[in-house]
């Protein structure tokens, strides 16, 4: 299984599985955090699979990012790489 | 007929033939022979060069610059997710919304490029509503190749039609194209959403957290998005003036891409060329060498005459003849090349007795644009999404596609039809 953390002070993450998806609701809770998670995103609107994860950003300023199932290990490490979350680890 | 006539005859049958194979890539094809016109000794290289319409080629260069560097400010997405909100969530109405987004965007950039920038918003949209994505991808892809023949910038056929015909300028592209565009695309999406009523249907909470999205979000860079706004609207007075100004349309195009690139700077210069599709630019050099051999080995004329007799030299016969036989062949292979043989032969049969060519023009824009809308391999916007479906899963077959479009582009010729006939020969 797939574990990671995050610094909660900075940002919420939640998640919810779906039949062929995850669905990851982001609270964020800074600036810093809201520039690193553009970074996240910028990186999947940019590459030419359309659907691996969607993102979409609330009025309210939380993200929620639709992830197709096999695209999960890939956005969590994009994830990691902008320091979005703090650990990844297989456990 | 002279060998040389034979000879182009054959080389460019060949080339048509190995084009719609697709075994090799088209531009390959179309530069090898148009090469190979130059290498028999059937034009010379002045007269190749001669035959390369230069006014087409700057028009696509500068449109693809000045799109290139707007795509980037995230406005495509925003107006998106604008429209579906405007449609308060509800599947059907979106399809309506986005195909009017699709086909107005398209009117203005090229097809391709249209759909392009909507499937992306279109996945996502159609994830949020947990709705098949197919219907729209079907209904904006022949909403590119609707609205993309409303203006002379909007397709490539109207491009090489507008670059080859003197008075025919973004004005006249205007006054007689987009009146009847508008109809046929009012006509297609009642169809469209005949059609696809009950299939779209989500729940009303899914709806409310698509109404809950924020669309200013995507908008990436503010300043930039000015820039290109401003720059795009003096592009736009500048088509709408270009007649007046006499100025060609290239010119307009390339002034607003570079205007652009000096007020972005260099940093996007590197960027911007390289997203100039420069395959499709080299498949038109090769095309426009290619028909410059039938022209100088006077095939074209004879072609014409051909034609000429067929419909007793009626304007109105040899109009509707056009529109059909536009329609028909674009929807099985690529307009561009069609487009490119059919401009030097209603040249010609001006010079045979047709006194009046306006209406000959217009009917091969409305037949060769919409005539795309046929099949699946009718046009490259067809060609794209569907490719673009296929990778994700979401495979649109030829007679999945034909189903639905085959009847909508013989609802247009039909259209088309009527309206050349009113306007042209009876009012």
């Amino acid at each position: 299984m797939l574990h990671y953390s995050f610094d909660s002070s900075l940002v919420e993450i939640t998640e919810q599985k779906n039949e062929d998806d995850v669905t990851f609701t982001i609270q964020i809770k800074s600036e810093t955090m809201r520039q690193r998670w553009k970074q996240v995103r910028f990186y999947f609107d940019d590459n030419k699979d359309y659907t691996d994860a969607f993102f979409y950003s609330h009025i309210d300023g939380h993200y929620e990012v639709i992830v197709r199932n096999d695209a999960v290990l890939p956005f969590l490490l994009q994830a990691f790489r902008y320091r979005c979350i703090e650990s990844l680890a297989w456990k | 007929m002279s060998h040389q006539a034979l000879f182009a005859i054959a080389l460019f049958l060949l080339t048509y033939a190995f084009i719609i194979s697709e075994k090799l890539h088209r531009t390959i094809v179309a530069m090898a022979g148009g090469i190979l016109m130059v290498l028999l000794g059937i034009l010379s290289q002045e007269d190749a060069i001669r035959h390369i319409d230069f006014n087409t080629l700057g028009l696509l260069i500068g449109m693809m610059i000045l799109v290139s560097i707007t795509a980037q400010t995230g406005v495509f997405k925003y107006v998106a997710i604008r429209a579906a909100k405007a449609a308060k969530g509800k599947p059907i109405t979106i399809l309506v919304y986005l195909s009017v987004v699709t086909a107005m965007a398209s009117a203005l950039l090229d097809n391709v490029t249209t759909v392009l920038l909507i499937v992306p918003v279109t996945f996502s949209i159609a994830r949020q509503l947990r709705v098949n994505p197919v219907p729209y991808l079907i209904s904006e892809v022949i909403a590119s190749n609707v609205g993309g023949t409303a203006t002379l910038i909007g397709d490539p056929p109207n491009i090489m039609i507008g670059s080859s015909v003197e008075g025919l300028d973004f004005m006249a592209f205007l006054a007689n194209l987009t009146p009847i565009i508008v109809i046929i695309q009012a006509a297609i999406l009642v169809c469209l959403v005949f059609i696809y009523r009950r299939q779209l249907q989500t729940t009303p909470e899914l709806q409310a957290v698509l109404m809950q999205l924020n669309e200013k979000d995507e908008i990436t860079d503010p300043v930039l998005l000015k820039k290109s706004l401003a720059v795009i609207l003096l592009t736009i007075i500048g088509f709408v003036l270009h007649g007046v100004l006499h100025l060609d349309s290239a010119t307009v195009a390339l002034s607003g891409a570079f205007l652009l690139l000096l007020f972005t700077g260099e940093h996007y210069l590197e960027e911007a060329i390289s997203k100039v599709e420069w395959t499709t630019i080299f498949f038109f050099v090769g095309l426009f060498v290619l028909v410059a051999g039938l022209e100088e080995t006077g095939v074209i004329a004879k072609m014409a005459q051909a034609a000429m007799d067929l419909t007793g030299g009626d304007p109105l016969h040899t109009s509707l003849l056009i529109l059909w036989l536009s329609a028909i062949a674009s929807a099985f292979i690529d307009n561009i090349p069609f487009v490119a043989t059919m401009i030097p032969m209603i040249h010609d049969m001006g010079s045979l007795g047709i006194d009046n060519l306006e209406p000959l023009w217009w009917s091969l824009s409305l037949g060769a644009c919409l005539g795309g809308n046929g099949t699946i391999i009718g046009a490259s916007a067809n060609v794209i999404v569907a490719g673009l479906a296929a990778k994700e899963g979401h495979h649109i077959t030829f007679l999945g596609f034909m189903k639905i479009a085959f009847p909508l582009m013989i609802l247009s010729i039909l259209l088309s039809h009527v309206y050349v006939y009113l306007r042209y020969f009876i009012l």
